[in-house]
């Protein structure tokens, strides 16, 4: 057998593309804007539509267009004590959710993959009922004559029935349940992606395990408390049903005020300058919050 | 040149003038797990101060069990870890000052080199000066001076095998472990490291125990190594004594590849004799102590093996049946009439005619170069039921 060595041809003319690869490129080209127009599409309808109409909307009386709307939303005190209320409940249910979610997912990363699967439905079951249900059942646990006070009240811890519903305490219970699931979920996923030899090294290089925890778990584990609580607390400053139900006078939220405008009041132009008003703030918030935490860690870009 | 490591005052200088490692005995180190299941039985290995140790083996011999016994990751059943003297076994692990290289390095990814390397120091509370230089002389051992600012992920995977070096060399630990840290690079890059490694060592005088389940490295590295299967050491010696002299067939087959000759004890004329049971007898040296109708087993290296003309001592004749070309050497398997199967490795010095399948050839060894295997011990039979250690947590 004679062995073959060729010549490298420094010429380009075999670097000729194929017509047929041409053709290739064009088809998958066109089968990406397919998908993408789908997507755009939906978006256009369901997003951009109806928040422009909103805010569209939000600067007209009458049919003619004004700022009045905003101004009396910043001049009367009552909206701006409702957009701090809003804000407030939205932090302390993001802090109560993180204090209470960061431990349980920290649990849910450390056990055997196959506990793992059971307890994160365990976590995801709330997800399965109406969160209407959900909050009816508070009610019943804790209004007056509920089973929280009887059971209060046959120990002897109290010989009053304990005022747990229409005020914070009732908003905060009942949105923390319904959002907990929403802290958990980015904090887990965050924590497993977290190489458990990265603390093993920490501890032998002389970290206790609260210092490796501190200087090496937690700051990893960022990530997961940026997106974690961002995502409660934009979903907490829209709730509705919780705080109408189960919150007092003093705890009325914004997402009320639109609906009383839009249901009682019938002035729709006013609701949507609030809605808008919600809207901006949401997005200074979070824009503040990203320059904080940096976008790319509520975005998982940074590891 | 790297006077941070000889100035070190905790510990005595050595003869050669370099801070000493410490002397590190493991006695009769033990892990079992649910009650059953023996991940590590009775370790016991005496490391003189500056030694470099590999345990050696396949997964689930228990190396890496024993590691982390070190470490203080795996806590033993029973038996003692002494550093100079005194018993670390139950201590918890950031108060055992033991450095580690883990096997993907466990570099901290929110961590620039230098804090990576500061770590250490910081967790130990020293000044911001001896940090600062001690984080510098270190990373011009490993030579990286210029990448104190970079972040990991930044690094190529041989400089991020140097950075965890160089964060478990930094606060002068008496004991240096490594759990498989060339696994994950190329092989070019992991010759060049097993050399850089064993200088880096040399250099420090640290006593290090390295854990690897690849020969050719244990064989570079080591000054000496422990053959562990099933949790038990099954050699503990130095590369040449293994290789040449391995004690059974674990050791011979798994450091090198052996061919392996088995039958009984005879003596013919005076000259003592392996006798396979096909009837084909080779003379034997080194046989002393045992007896006539004995069972006995020999390894045979492939490459004291010759299909050459030369002079020997052991002639056989067969017919090649495979004949496996790498370049440097070429294999070949040949036939022998009794039915053993011999694997000849020959160096390809270009002088050799080309050889066919089927061909008849002869084959020639010295007596010497047989090597008589110790009868398995029952002990170590005992562990052959010893399941493979749980999988290191990624």
């Amino acid at each position: 057998m004679a062995s073959i060595a060729r010549e490298r041809d420094p010429g380009s003319s075999h670097y000729q593309p194929d017509p047929r690869l041409q053709r290739l490129h064009r088809r998958q080209l066109l089968s990406h804007l397919g998908l993408l127009a789908l997507a755009v599409t939906l978006l256009a309808v369901l997003f951009v539509y109806p928040i422009s109409r909103i805010i569209y909307t939000s600067f007209l009386i009458d049919g003619s267009f004004s700022l009045d709307h905003y101004r009396r939303i910043i001049e009367v005190d009552a909206y701006i004590r409702v957009l701090r209320t809003t804000l407030t409940i939205g932090f302390q249910v993001t802090l109560i959710c993180l204090l209470l979610g960061y431990p349980l997912a920290y649990f849910l990363a450390s056990v055997p993959t196959r506990w793992q699967r059971i307890l994160i439905i365990l976590v995801l079951v709330p997800f399965w009922t109406s969160f209407l249900v959900r909050t009816y059942a508070w009610m019943v646990l804790l209004q007056r004559r509920g089973v929280v006070n009887d059971w209060l009240m046959s120990l002897g811890l109290t010989s009053e029935p304990v005022q747990m519903m229409y005020n914070r305490m009732g908003v905060l219970v009942g949105m923390v349940h319904v959002m907990l699931p929403f802290m958990v979920l980015p904090l887990f996923a965050v924590m497993i992606g977290i190489d458990r030899n990265l603390i093993r090294a920490a501890q032998n290089l002389g970290a206790s395990p609260f210092q490796a925890f501190r200087r090496v778990f937690l700051p990893l584990s960022l990530p997961g408390i940026a997106a974690g609580s961002i995502l409660v607390f934009i979903l907490s400053i829209g709730f509705y049903i919780t705080p109408a139900l189960m919150g007092g006078r003093q705890d009325t939220m914004i997402a009320q005020l639109i609906e009383a405008q839009v249901r009682d009041r019938l002035n729709w132009e006013f609701a949507t300058a609030i809605a808008t008003f919600l809207l901006i703030v949401t997005v200074i918030i979070v824009a503040v919050y990203n320059r904080i935490l940096g976008t790319e860690r509520v975005f998982g870009e940074d590891r | 040149m790297f006077s941070f490591f000889r100035s070190n005052g905790d510990r005595d200088l050595g003869p050669s003038g370099k801070a000493g490692g410490a002397r590190l005995q493991l006695i009769d180190l033990t892990k079992v797990y649910d009650e059953s299941v023996i991940a590590a039985d009775k370790v016991s290995i005496d490391i003189e101060p500056g030694e470099f140790i590999t345990l050696l083996g396949p997964s689930g011999s228990g190396k890496t069990t024993t590691l982390m016994m070190i470490a203080g990751f795996v806590i033993p059943t029973s038996g003692e870890v002494l550093v100079e003297g005194e018993d670390i076994a139950f201590r918890p692990p950031h108060k055992r000052n033991v450095g580690m290289v883990f096997q993907n390095y466990a570099l901290f990814p929110h961590m620039t080199v230098a804090e990576n390397v500061a770590f250490p120091l910081k967790m130990r509370s020293w000044s911001r000066a001896d940090t600062e230089n001690a984080v510098n002389e270190v990373l011009r051992l490993v030579r990286l001076p210029d990448h104190a600012d970079r972040y990991p992920r930044q690094l190529s995977g041989g400089q991020q095998q140097r950075i965890a070096l160089a964060r478990a060399l930094v606060f002068r630990p008496p004991v240096l472990l490594m759990d498989e840290p060339l696994g994950a690079l190329d092989k070019k890059l992991r010759e060049e490291m097993q050399l850089e490694i064993k200088h880096i060592q040399q250099e420090t005088n640290i006593t290090t125990v390295y854990v690897t389940h690849d020969q050719g490295e244990a064989l570079t590295m080591s000054d000496r190594i422990a053959v562990m299967q099933d949790g038990w050491v099954e050699q503990l010696g130095s590369p040449t004594e293994l290789y040449e002299r391995p004690v059974n067939k674990f050791v011979a087959d798994f450091i090198g590849e052996s061919n392996f000759i088995s039958g009984t004890l005879t003596t013919d004329e005076g000259t003592p004799k392996l006798k396979t049971e096909s009837g084909w007898s080779v003379p034997l040296a080194g046989a002393e102590g045992r007896s006539d109708g004995d069972p006995i087993e020999v390894a045979l290296r492939p490459e004291r093996l010759s299909l050459g003309d030369r002079n020997a001592e052991v002639e056989v004749t067969g017919t090649i049946d495979e004949i496996i070309y790498f370049g440097e050497t070429t294999k070949t398997r040949v036939n022998l009439p009794n039915g053993q199967q011999l694997v000849v490795k020959e160096q390809n010095l270009g002088t050799d005619r080309e050889m066919q399948r089927g061909e008849e050839v002869t084959v020639r060894w010295n007596i010497n170069d047989m090597v008589i295997l110790r009868d398995d011990l029952p002990e170590s039979a005992a562990h052959q039921e010893a399941e493979p250690e749980p999988a290191k947590t990624a």
